[in-house]
């Protein structure tokens, strides 16, 4: 988080145009900077070179990509372990939302039954909470 | 006349000093007996087995054998004790030469070699070729009532010998390599042919060794071990497929065994009693025999109906596996189903909570034009799973078949230019060239229109899903960095192979149908399998909804697809087509998958 500013820098992992348009608008406009990949080397790119509060993930990726390998490989990594991941999905399939928090998601969004707004409230309190925590 | 009567009284007393009378009948006729019946019986069970027929043969030699000995004993007719005697070595040499071949045929279940034959028939000649001459027989011995042979007849051991011993290496070079059941069979039966020749051998040999004629008599016990070892390879075995009750072979062992004491009982009462033995022992045989077969059949019925459980078993237990594997892929259906539903409903609903915000109006006129663009295809996308889903349910529960009186006249050509002016905006943004090749005077189909159109637009959604784009996908993208722009022809003309028939063929430049996908392309959720790690865009109904509709047209659908080239989907629709008819081919059909 940008301490001057008060910005969150978030990462969003998606595959669909369109609701990465929605999505990155928004939460712009809620103060959440956003980057937009749809895939797990470019991600993994994002998060080991920049500073990001917060990954915002989709599970069901298009060509063989998905959300629940690219939660692994951040959890893995020494170097973006400690970044929160909420995962950001319509996929409801229980044993996969199951995995991924036993894989250490700290929250399951699902995309269709919330606004933007209401997600751009969460991640910002994710982020606070966490913020507050380590201090 | 007078040394005619001379000689057969000292014949007589010849036989009644070498012989008891009574023995040579009880061994001579029943052994004929017994071995007539079971080589007959065996034989006509089997009469096209080569085994069986071998085994009739040789209980014949050795019957004419017996009989022929017998008759050497027991006449008093020189003509016909030198006749019999004479024949005696070639039907003794030829009776184990067929234990040979028997054995052979019996373990190998098939016949010998070329070779083989020729070499046993090798060791009978010398026998055939002695036979008539004075090698064999030289003359009639008058006060012993018996032949003088000649010491060549001796030749006969050799064939004896060389057939015993081959049988023996034969069987143990059988038996080791035989499995646990087939070692039983060769044991049983190489063990009573052997003990049959052994004997027969020893019992002839002793004869010349001792000079003493009655030992021979003993011989032929050999074949009732034969004949016994026989008939338990029979009843424990079903050799020869011969099904043989034990208390049916032991019945009549029992009656041949009793009644061949009525050739040497001589008292009157004991004849009475020994044939109140025989007909109690037949009595009670009978009803043995009749309640073992009884017994037997029920256990028979048993083991059948034990089958038909065993696999009426397995059949549940394989429509059970069936079951959970459908009940697993319609709940990872579901999964697919609702995340497909609200993606386009996050999207709609998302951008209609940012317009109460007053987001969308803040916005510049192309931003917002984008967002209502976003909500536009969003919908069509709603709409379009929402189709398939119904669609797929109602062709699931019964087959679309179209109805004759409300059958359309569509023009396939006019249907297709109007469906791909409505791909015109999506393949243009995605830079994808959609064309339409229709040939001239293509006939009408009769059809449903509606559903035609829902199987072409399927057909070329999937098209444009597979084939390079501006728009994602990995190998797609990787052949559009190749510099192929993607490319979809859409032709209709007369099917070349029946001009009754339209063919449409929808072919696209795309990535390709992976070997593995092509087998369940058309069946419901094929793609439903694991969504997670091998998710594309679709709820996976779309090609079986596809086949329905075109089968439904009585029409039908095929692919040609390469890996990387490409793929084509053909379909063919009758001009004049009989619906209805094939529902239940397709029925029986779609349940052998």
């Amino acid at each position: 988080m940008d301490k001057a500013t008060g910005q969150i820098h978030a990462l969003f992992v998606e595959d669909d145009p369109d609701q990465v348009m929605l999505y990155l608008t928004k939460f712009m406009i809620e103060g959440v900077t956003t980057v937009a990949t749809d895939n797990e080397y470019d991600a993994m790119q994002y998060l080991l070179g920049g500073e990001f509060d917060i990954v915002l993930l989709d599970i069901m990726l298009k060509d063989k990509e998905s959300g629940i390998k690219i939660l692994k490989s951040v959890k893995e990594n020494p170097k973006t372990k400690d970044i929160p991941v909420v995962m950001f999905t319509n996929y409801t399939k229980k044993e996969v939302l199951d995995e991924a928090a036993r894989l250490g998601a700290v929250d399951i969004i699902i995309k269709s039954e919330t606004t933007p707004k209401q997600t751009a409230e969460k991640i910002k309190e994710i982020v606070k909470n966490r913020h507050s925590s380590n201090r | 006349m007078h040394n005619l009567i001379t000689n057969i009284e000292g014949c007589a007393t010849a036989l009644a000093e070498t012989v008891n009378i009574n023995l040579l009948y009880y061994s001579h006729l029943p052994t004929i007996v017994i071995s007539l019946i079971l080589g007959s019986f065996v034989f006509i069970k089997n009469k096209k087995d080569l085994s069986a027929k071998i085994l009739f043969f040789i209980s014949l030699v050795f019957s004419f054998w017996t009989f022929f000995d017998f008759v050497s004993w027991k006449s008093s007719n020189s003509v016909h004790i030198m006749f019999t005697w004479a024949l005696l070595g070639i039907l003794d040499a030829l009776m184990y030469i067929l234990s040979l071949y028997f054995v052979y045929v019996f373990i190998d279940k098939k016949d010998i070699s070329f070779v083989k034959k020729i070499i046993l028939v090798g060791l009978l000649l010398p026998i055939i070729i002695m036979t008539p001459t004075n090698l064999n027989l030289i003359s009639f011995d008058v006060v012993n009532c018996w032949a003088n042979d000649n010491s060549f007849l001796n030749y006969i051991y050799v064939p004896e010998i060389i057939v015993s011993l081959w049988i023996i290496i034969l069987a143990i070079q059988r038996y080791i390599k035989a499995d646990k059941n087939k070692r039983k069979e060769i044991f049983l039966l190489s063990t009573g042919i052997i003990l049959f020749l052994f004997s027969f051998f020893t019992a002839g040999y002793l004869t010349e060794i001792f000079n003493n004629f009655s030992i021979e008599i003993y011989g032929l016990f050999g074949m009732i071990a034969f004949m016994a070892f026989l008939a338990h390879l029979i009843v424990r075995y079903k050799a020869f497929n011969i099904k043989l009750l034990g208390a049916q072979a032991l019945v009549a062992a029992l009656a041949i065994g009793i009644g061949s004491q009525f050739f040497f009982i001589q008292n009157p009462t004991n004849k009475i009693l020994n044939g109140i033995t025989f007909a109690i022992s037949l009595g009670f045989g009978y009803f043995l025999v009749k309640s073992v077969e009884k017994v037997d059949r029920q256990k028979e019925e048993l083991e059948i109906a034990n089958d038909k459980i065993q696999k009426d078993k397995e059949i549940v237990e394989k429509a059970n596996v069936e079951l959970v594997n459908l009940d697993k892929a319609k709940t990872e259906f579901i999964n697919i189903a609702s995340h497909q539903l609200r993606t386009p409903i996050s999207v709609i609903s998302g951008v209609a909570s940012m317009m109460l915000e007053g987001d969308i109006d803040r916005m510049p006129p192309e931003q917002r034009q984008k967002f209502y663009r976003s909500v536009w295809e969003k919908t069509k996308k709603l709409k379009f799973i929402v189709h398939d889903i119904l669609n797929a349910t109602s062709f699931a529960n019964q087959k679309f078949s179209v109805v004759e009186e409300t059958a359309e006249t569509i023009d396939v050509p006019a249907m297709l230019g109007k469906i791909i002016g409505d791909f015109d905006m999506e393949v243009k943004e995605r830079g994808i060239d959609l064309e339409l090749h229709a040939e001239e005077n293509v006939p009408p189909v009769k059809g449903q229109q509606k559903y035609l159109e829902e199987a072409f637009i399927n057909l070329i959604n999937n098209a444009i899903k597979y084939t390079p784009s501006a728009n994602m996908t990995n190998d797609v993208r990787k052949k559009r960095e190749r510099g192929e722009r993607g490319r979809i022809a859409v032709s209709v003309k007369k099917d070349p192979g029946n001009p009754q028939n339209v063919l449409v063929e929808i072919a696209d430049n795309g990535i390709g149908i992976p070997k593995e996908a092509k087998e369940k392309l058309f069946h419901r959720f094929s793609r439903a399998q694991n969504a997670v790690d091998m998710y594309t865009d679709g709820t996976g109904l779309g090609l079986f909804i596809v086949k329905e509709i075109a089968e439904g047209h009585g029409g039908k659908v095929w692919f040609e697809s390469e890996l990387g080239k490409g793929t084509s989907f053909f379909v063919n629709l009758p001009t004049s087509p009989k619906f209805n008819v094939d529902i239940k081919k397709r029925v029986a059909e779609d349940s052998k998958d």
